[in-house]
């Protein structure tokens, strides 16, 4: 991995390999957190062109939570500040078709216009989900402690602590990354739990391909999944609501 | 097994219990997470599904609240470390049935470590120490042993199993010394931790649970496959080979390009 250098004021270049702790990215990372998520709404990709994986997920992730924590703005402008972050994490196009599995993928394929749909209606999802579920963090300092190259320079595993709210003890979530262009993107996340490993988009999978059944029901998931959009969206609503 | 049940339910709420831990060294080659298909009861496991949750919304669920209502978070953090201090004994047995002597060694010096300085386990003065806990049944043993899951189960009372963890859970009945042990008041000394273990793990997942029903499509497919998973993986305490994981090449069509506001990306600059 390289770190390199933009317009914006950079630390100077240097190379990490293996595995190398880099708390001194976490250190800094929440401090800029606000400034970097609107300079990255601004012009994303030039300002973070070259950077490393650990850098980007670092950087990124907490702007991410920082904006959730951000309670000067409306809950519309909130959520319209935490979608523009993670489309712009995440690489959710690709995400959106691994999730259906191949069968379903090869079916979108064929269909531009069902494929639009479904990738508008999952990412409605995804965003809807995790702005719920990441709520239990908001506020507080995602830290990268190590990155393993999967395929150097292209397929990144970046492991991070961060501590739930109300907690004293932190949480691994591990992030695989991989180069789009000149861009590092998240394609999927782990949980480590008591010795356990889950891999999100893999489960995420699993549970599609379940619910597709043999059929590929495709129209059947959108349904199911823009309800569930809806539900979330009530609970979210409703914790605004209480502060 | 009913431990499984809630941190299966806890991951899919990003759950409030998972610990970070020191990674493992040396691991050795693991299939990706591919749980494929392993319900030939379908029909039976989603009834008794039905059930479990109608038992707990009436039942489990306010008990677990009234109990948080009550007690203070340090009370029920020791409660939960008392717990778990009693489950070291089982782990140990089958720490040293899968040959697995650092981590036996790991969980022989928590238990002395917080029977004692800890107060019988009120305090897990080990974690400080950086003696992580880990946890191990006999399910975990035979999967070391190569024996498969087998078809996937749903208890009524006890939750997702399959027939391999259900055999192990009877095997660590057996392994646990508590089990044995004749004092006064040995029964309702048994009967107290089952309840409070029931009641403790419920408590420390009730967002958790809310949030299976609010974020899946269909609870019972995730909760399913969320077990599964983490079974898989506790059998390789964990451990994944990175090589081993899915390729992320599968680009949609260009039609189908994301519908998103994000800004278009420049292409890259030069310094």
């Amino acid at each position: 991995m390289k770190l390199g250098r933009s317009r914006h004021r950079r630390p100077p270049s240097r190379r990490h390999r293996g595995t190398e702790v880099i708390d001194r990215l976490s250190r800094r990372a929440f401090a800029v957190a606000a400034l970097a998520s609107a300079a990255s709404l601004a012009a994303p990709s030039a300002a973070f062109a070259e950077v490393s994986a650990a850098e980007y997920v670092s950087r990124q992730g907490n702007a991410a939570l920082a904006a959730l924590a951000n309670r000067g703005v409306t809950p519309a402008a909130r959520q319209a500040q935490f979608r523009a972050l993670m489309l712009q994490l995440a690489d959710m196009p690709s995400i959106s078709a691994y999730v259906l599995g191949p069968n379903a993928s090869r079916r979108l394929r064929a269909d531009p216009a069902l494929n639009a749909e479904w990738q508008a209606a999952f990412i409605d999802y995804c965003v809807a989900v995790y702005e719920d579920q990441l709520d239990q963090f908001r506020g507080n300092e995602m830290k990268v402690t190590r990155s393993t190259d999967r395929v150097p320079g292209r397929d990144v595993i970046v492991e991070t602590q961060i501590i739930p709210r109300g907690q004293t003890r932190p949480m691994l979530v591990e992030w695989r990354l991989v180069k789009r262009g000149a861009d590092w993107k998240v394609v999927d996340a782990s949980l480590v739990i008591e010795d356990s490993r889950i891999w999100l988009a893999q489960r995420q999978r699993a549970d599609f391909e379940a619910t597709l059944g043999t059929r590929a029901d495709v129209p059947a998931l959108l349904a199911l999944i823009r309800r569930q959009t809806a539900t979330m969206r009530t609970r979210i609503a409703a914790r605004s609501a209480r502060g | 097994m009913r431990r499984h049940w809630l941190i299966a339910a806890l991951v899919l709420g990003t759950g409030g219990v998972a610990q970070a831990q020191e990674a493992a060294p040396a691991p050795p080659p693991v299939a990706p997470q591919d749980v494929g298909q392993a319900d030939p009861f379908e029909g039976f496991n989603r009834a008794m599904f039905a059930f479990n949750a109608r038992v707990d919304e009436f039942a489990l669920e306010p008990v677990a609240r009234g109990y948080r209502a009550v007690t203070p978070k340090f009370f029920r953090t020791g409660v939960s470390n008392v717990l778990s201090n009693l489950t070291a004994p089982v782990t140990f047995a089958n720490d040293v049935l899968q040959v697995e002597p650092t981590r036996a060694g790991t969980t022989l010096a928590r238990f002395g470590i917080n029977s004692t300085i800890g107060v019988v386990g009120l305090f897990d003065v080990a974690s400080g120490m950086g003696l992580e806990k880990h946890s191990e049944d006999f399910g975990q043993t035979l999967g070391r042993w190569g024996v498969a899951p087998g078809p996937y189960i749903v208890l009524p009372l006890l939750g997702p199993s399959t027939l391999r963890d259900g055999s192990g859970r009877i095997v660590d009945g057996f392994l646990d010394p508590i089990n044995y042990a004749e004092f006064d008041g040995d029964d309702a000394f048994r009967i107290t931790r089952g309840v409070l273990t029931v009641v403790s793990a419920r408590e420390a997942g009730i967002e958790a649970f809310e949030s299976l029903f609010a974020t899946s499509v269909d609870p019972y497919v995730s909760l399913r496959t969320t077990y599964l998973i983490l079974r898989e993986s506790a059998v390789q305490n964990g451990r994944t080979n990175v090589q081993d994981l899915p390729e992320f090449d599968e680009i949609p069509d260009e039609a189908g390009q994301e519908p998103s506001p994000a800004p278009a990306q420049p292409p890259p600059q030069g310094n």
